[in-house]
């Protein structure tokens, strides 16, 4: 079980991000100047979606407010929202921005080989050479399932490596 | 029964039956392809149709069609990514049981799910295909708002543990819908001058983004290795016992798919959750909580949005409307051979539509060996190492994602849900709901405005005056409001 605390923190974060939204809808431009009145709008819609939406979230909001203040877990220790792992998911994230930032210019196998490696070591794979012969293979059989099979064209890159399969 | 299967010995012989398989297994690929599905499927084999006859055409295109939908379920059990959005109900439960160790009985009772319903949904085609299209043809924009606000009701009874979390997922779904042009007036809304957004956030980037990519950053964090999986003929005979031990289930999800597939614009995806929530208002006591592995969210989910390729070419074939984006396709298959559909096909085309008609009940009959045929190969999926599992969900996430409209801002909207599900998750708010009001939120929103419109303002005495849509809205009220009632009734007492 979560941590109260970490909870309601994510929750009212939660709730600066409709509030957030809530301001962007109202400056929605209007179709006509009757909209303003009328439910046909284009702001009416989501403003009433987001308006609802901050109700629920601080229903929610209180009660976990009101978990904090009670012992919720029977005195057993929460799970932490963060682990030693964590930083891995962040160099996972990282190394999937790294991907899509490069993906057109450099290329399809140039750039899914390294971070399919990536995967595999971040997701226990003992051996690198068996990770990275796997991850070749992995992306050579999908460029073909794809090029051959679904006929979508994937970027070739500054190498055009792809061009060899 | 005779002149049955002489009528389908004249019209169906080796070369469709050869057709159909080959569309079948095709589309049950594409399916459990994140991001491709049936629709690209059915796109690139109409080429393929050209120098065939009508029959010959329509069983590749509609073994695609079959084959997908079927497909979706393969992929949200073995690698929990829902192949197709109608397959993201049937891996709240066919997931946890994959994890249990109960992979193969997961994706028979799919098999079995998708197989009954596509036969159930082919029987009513036969039968009665023009009245119930004349049914479909008294739906307008309030009875299709209604039907998207029943579908939506389904958002807290997802939630697991707090139904509010699963409500606010809900309405956050249905807001993310709101990005884009306003459908009625055609402003741009929160795309903050990005004319890609204009289009709206698109549906593969949130679905394989929330599921796939943030399954990924979890597994990284938290390693789970699904358990031993069941194999052989024990696990199969146990999905079979399903048909004996559920057999309401199977014909309730059945007839709620046909029902939901004959409303054009409505869709698997409001079929299948309907479908799942009904199963959960039916549950047994004993059963397993429904999210944590219960065979009857599975079957729910699978007969019904199989059910629904049947139901969507009731209208199709009789009234010459597409349902769906995949029908379209279908009907433009038949249009390119030179046939029209619509009533006057049972006229002068009647072979043709009789068909079509066995061509699907042979499909939803072939799914069966087929699919049984095919669970042997893709349970040893999970026997795999789970880096490399990782690995390929990885790389069909991004590149079924980038295929399907070849634009890298799709792959930036996919590492951003990737992140976003993986914060939810963590949290424990649900994403289904999310799923769901952000596929039924344009749906209600375009319908909800016309019938505003339509009505010039006097909105309850419009409904009022129609009574389909009346009826469904007062089955909303019933299903919201009646737990509560009760709850607080049996707090009193």
């Amino acid at each position: 079980m979560l941590n109260p605390r970490v909870e309601l923190a994510i929750t009212l974060v939660f709730i600066g991000l409709i509030l957030v939204g809530l301001f962007f809808t109202s400056r929605i431009d209007l179709a006509f100047s009757s909209d303003l009145e009328s439910f046909s709008g284009p702001r009416a819609y989501p403003g009433l979606i987001l308006s609802v939406l901050l109700i629920l979230v601080v229903f929610v909001a209180v009660t976990q407010f009101r978990a904090v203040f009670r012992d919720s877990n029977g005195g057993a220790e929460y799970e932490p929202f963060f682990n030693r792992r964590s930083v891995w998911s962040a160099a996972m994230f990282v190394s999937l921005f790294v991907f899509v930032l490069t993906f057109e210019s450099v290329g399809y196998i140039v750039t899914m080989v390294p971070l399919l490696t990536v995967v595999a070591l971040l997701c226990g794979a003992k051996n690198v050479v068996r990770a990275f012969v796997v991850a070749v293979c992995l992306a050579a059989v999908c460029l073909m399932i794809f090029r051959y099979g679904l006929a979508t064209v994937l970027p070739e890159g500054i190498f055009g490596i792809d061009a060899v399969f | 029964m005779t002149d049955l299967l002489q009528i389908a010995t004249d019209l169906i012989g080796w070369n469709e039956l050869l057709f159909l398989t080959v569309g079948l297994s095709i589309g049950i690929i594409v399916g459990a392809l994140p991001g491709v599905g049936p629709l690209l499927g059915v796109i690139m084999a109409i080429p393929f149709t050209f120098y065939t006859d009508p029959v010959t055409a329509m069983a590749l295109l509609i073994g695609i069609y079959q084959g997908g939908s079927y497909g979706g379920a393969v992929a949200a059990t073995m690698i929990g990514i829902p192949g197709t959005p109608m397959a993201a109900a049937t891996m709240l439960d066919a997931r946890p049981m994959a994890l249990s160790g109960r992979a193969s009985e997961a994706v028979t009772l799919s098999t079995i799910g998708s197989t009954f319903g596509g036969v159930v949904s082919a029987l009513v085609l036969i039968a009665v295909a023009p009245q119930l299209a004349a049914i479909a043809l008294r739906f307008g924009p309030a009875e299709i708002a209604a039907f998207a606000l029943l579908g939506l009701t389904a958002l807290g009874a997802l939630s697991g543990g707090s139904p509010m979390k699963g409500w606010a997922m809900g309405f956050f779904g249905l807001f993310i819908a709101t990005i884009g042009l306003d459908p009625v007036t055609g402003v741009q809304r929160l795309t903050f001058g990005s004319t890609y957004l204009d289009a709206g956030i698109t549906l593969v980037p949130l679905l394989v983004g929330l599921f796939s990519i943030s399954e990924v950053l979890m597994q990284v964090e938290r390693p789970v290795q699904a358990s031993d999986t069941d194999t052989g003929a024990a696990a199969s005979a146990k999905a079979f016992t399903s048909l004996v031990t559920r057999p309401f289930n199977y014909l309730r999800s059945s007839l709620t798919g046909v029902f939901v597939g004959i409303i054009p614009g409505i869709g698997g995806v409001t079929a299948s959750f309907l479908s799942y929530r009904m199963a959960m208002y039916f549950r047994k006591e004993k059963d397993v909580d429904f999210g944590d592995g219960n065979p009857d969210g599975v079957i729910a989910s699978e007969t019904a949005n199989s059910a629904v390729t049947g139901g969507a070419l009731i209208p199709m074939m009789s009234l010459s409307i597409p349902g769906d984006p995949i029908v379209a396709v279908l009907m433009g298959g038949l249009m390119l051979q030179g046939v029209q559909p619509g009533p006057q096909m049972f006229l002068q085309n009647a072979d043709i539509a009789q068909g079509i008609f066995l061509i699907f009940l042979i499909g939803a009959i072939l799914i069966l060996p087929l699919g049984l045929v095919f669970i042997r190969g893709v349970v040893r999926v999970l026997r795999l190492p789970q880096w490399i599992i990782m690995a390929g969900v990885l790389m069909i996430s991004l590149v079924g994602t980038y295929s399907v409209a070849r634009q890298i801002n799709d792959l930036w909207l996919l590492i951003f849900f990737g992140l976003l599900g993986y914060i939810l998750r963590k949290a424990d708010y649900p994403l289904a709901p999310l799923v769901i009001g952000f596929v039924l939120g344009p749906i209600f929103e375009s319908n909800f405005r016309r019938t505003v419109l339509i009505s010039q303002g006097d909105l309850f005495p419009y409904i009022l005056s129609r009574p389909i849509a009346l009826s469904v809205l007062v089955c909303v009220v019933g299903i919201l409001f009646v737990p509560l009632l009760r709850r607080a009734i049996q707090s009193k007492a």
